[in-house]
């Protein structure tokens, strides 16, 4: 094992990595022995359109556990966004681009609001996420007259549908192009920008980075409103991908989300977080999403499934860490 | 390593920069030359001070402690700026001109850097460092010990090893782990074991 380990391929894309992609595989290959049509072109597209918003959410949320906090506002705010956008598009005749821009802009909010409770106000962000997490449900609610709202299909005569191009376009998977770009700009500014330094040494040692002349809040309050402009991406690729919203829902994803960043090797305890990492969670999480649906169990059994596998692998992370002490 | 006279101790052992400048003042006023005074202001002027501002601020020695950790972690796609960044630091830092004020200089040197490893370990010693579960849970006495010889590791030997910089980081690594020594009988057994740990991947 060890020889393995000091492989430099292996030493370069990293051993972990290589085992959870080693994981996304084997779970692909008995998904599609078990299960008859799961390697199909439609099964993919349907795996890849619950990649994309919850690779945003992942995302977003690596940049807040990188700074040793946490945001489990992350999935209702996703819905508040498509709720607000939505019901603005539909009932107020806004145009679909403004819109778009308008959820990018709540979830702007909403981090820049958790951001300043944490970093300015000193609230824990547990408190924080989980306040703000039943502000986003209530306000979607208020804001729709508690009422769903869909987004137009592709083929809406208002041609308003045009915003699912950004998912895909025939069979192409537009989305993956964009979802691609994104990672790799997000892959740069963790690691190659004075912004994600200062975001993951402030997960390492705060007091310190105070001390060195840092704007410690101003950094920290950075990382939050990375994820909510995240996540106001991730309710439009949502939206593009499933068409309905209902108010009051979303909390589900946090789970997947988290799952996600903790799975792809983001340390709990911040200071280490990976963004290539996180992309592979996303992908297993997906996969096993569409494999439980494909296997007719229920959303119940998900949920089940999917806090069992976070149970696990906060277990790991913290065992691993326990061991390596 | 050089020993160094009771005055100069205080001003190696105070960690807050205001009184430390007041040290220092007092000690070019009233300590024989070394030759390493001029060496000495220089390296606090480096350290703390900014363009504009006449009490000293930002630590830049600290941040190094901070940032030469990230720096050994950092991804392996970047691994040229990250030796780039250690030695732009030992470069504006004054660490390089040390040898140019002969052995008094080495020891000024040498004894800096522990003063600025001691203030990154009294930094750890806080309730918020290391916090786990997404900063739900306090880390132990045990646990922040544990990882803070991580931490020296990563910000010496693994950074040497990394960027094959064991020359140019010798007297760091030295003068880290001999501060590192001092915080606990078992701190050197600790990082003997956490270099084997490390060195096996």
């Amino acid at each position: 094992m060890e020889n393995i380990k000091q492989n430099p391929v292996v030493k370069k894309l990293g051993f972990n990595r290589i085992i959870l992609f080693c994981i996304l595989l084997l779970m692909y290959g008995v998904f599609s022995v078990i299960i008859p049509g799961f390697a199909s072109m439609d099964r993919i597209m349907s795996i890849l359109n619950y990649t994309y918003f919850l690779g945003f959410l992942a995302l977003g949320v690596t940049f807040v556990i990188a700074t040793g906090g946490i945001d489990f506002s992350i999935g209702p705010v996703m819905f508040c966004c498509a709720l607000m956008a939505g019901y603005t598009l539909n009932t107020h005749g806004a145009p679909v681009v403004v819109s778009l821009i308008m959820s990018i802009v709540i979830g702007f909010c909403f981090g820049c609001f958790n951001g300043y409770l944490v970093a300015f106000v000193g609230v824990p962000p547990f408190i924080v996420s989980m306040a703000t997490m039943n502000i986003a449900k209530g306000l979607g609610s208020v804001f729709t007259k508690t009422q769903s709202v869909s987004w137009p299909q592709g083929n809406d005569p208002s041609g308003k549908g045009w915003f699912r191009n950004l998912v895909k376009v025939g069979d192409f998977p537009v989305g993956l192009l964009i979802f691609a770009v994104a990672v790799v700009i997000l892959y740069i500014v963790m690691n190659n920008t004075k912004a994600g330094r200062y975001i993951l040494c402030l997960g390492s040692n705060k007091e310190a980075v105070r001390l060195s002349g840092v704007n410690v809040r101003k950094w920290q309050m950075l990382a939050y409103v990375i994820c909510g402009a995240l996540v106001g991406i991730a309710a439009i690729f949502f939206v593009g991908a499933y068409t309905t919203v209902q108010p009051g829902l979303g909390d589900t994803y946090n789970n997947e989300a988290i799952a996600s960043c903790v799975m792809g090797g983001t340390s709990m305890a911040g200071g280490l977080a990976s963004i290539g990492g996180t992309v592979i969670g996303v992908l297993v999480i997906s996969l096993l999403q569409e494999g439980i649906m494909a296997l007719r169990m229920t959303k119940e059994v998900q949920m089940i499934i999917t806090g069992i596998i976070v149970i696990v692998f906060v277990y790991a992370d913290v065992s691993a860490r326990r061991r390596r002490n | 390593m050089v020993p160094i006279s009771p005055a100069w101790r205080d001003y190696y052992t105070e960690l807050e920069p205001e009184r430390r400048a007041q040290i220092l003042q007092r000690n070019l006023r009233e300590e024989a030359e070394d030759g390493a005074n001029a060496y000495r202001q220089r390296l606090f002027s480096l350290r703390y001070m900014e363009e504009g501002k006449k009490e000293p601020s930002a630590d830049r020695w600290l941040w190094a402690c901070v940032n030469f950790i990230q720096v050994y972690s950092s991804s392996r796609f970047f691994r040229r700026g990250g030796k780039k960044e250690v030695s732009q630091f030992l470069k504006e830092s004054g660490y390089l001109e040390a040898a140019s004020y002969g052995e008094a200089g080495e020891a000024a040197l040498y004894w800096e850097i522990r003063n600025t490893a001691k203030r990154y370990f009294k930094t750890c010693m806080g309730s918020e460092y290391r916090r786990s579960l997404f900063g739900l849970l306090s880390p132990n006495g045990a646990d922040q010990k544990k990882q803070m010889c991580k931490d020296v590791w990563r910000m010496t030997l693994g950074l040497e090893k990394r960027f094959e910089l064991s020359d140019e980081l010798k007297l760091w690594t030295k003068a880290v782990h001999d501060e590192y020594v001092l915080t606990d009988p078992r701190a050197s057994e600790q990082l003997q074991e956490m270099s084997r740990s490390m060195e096996r991947g």
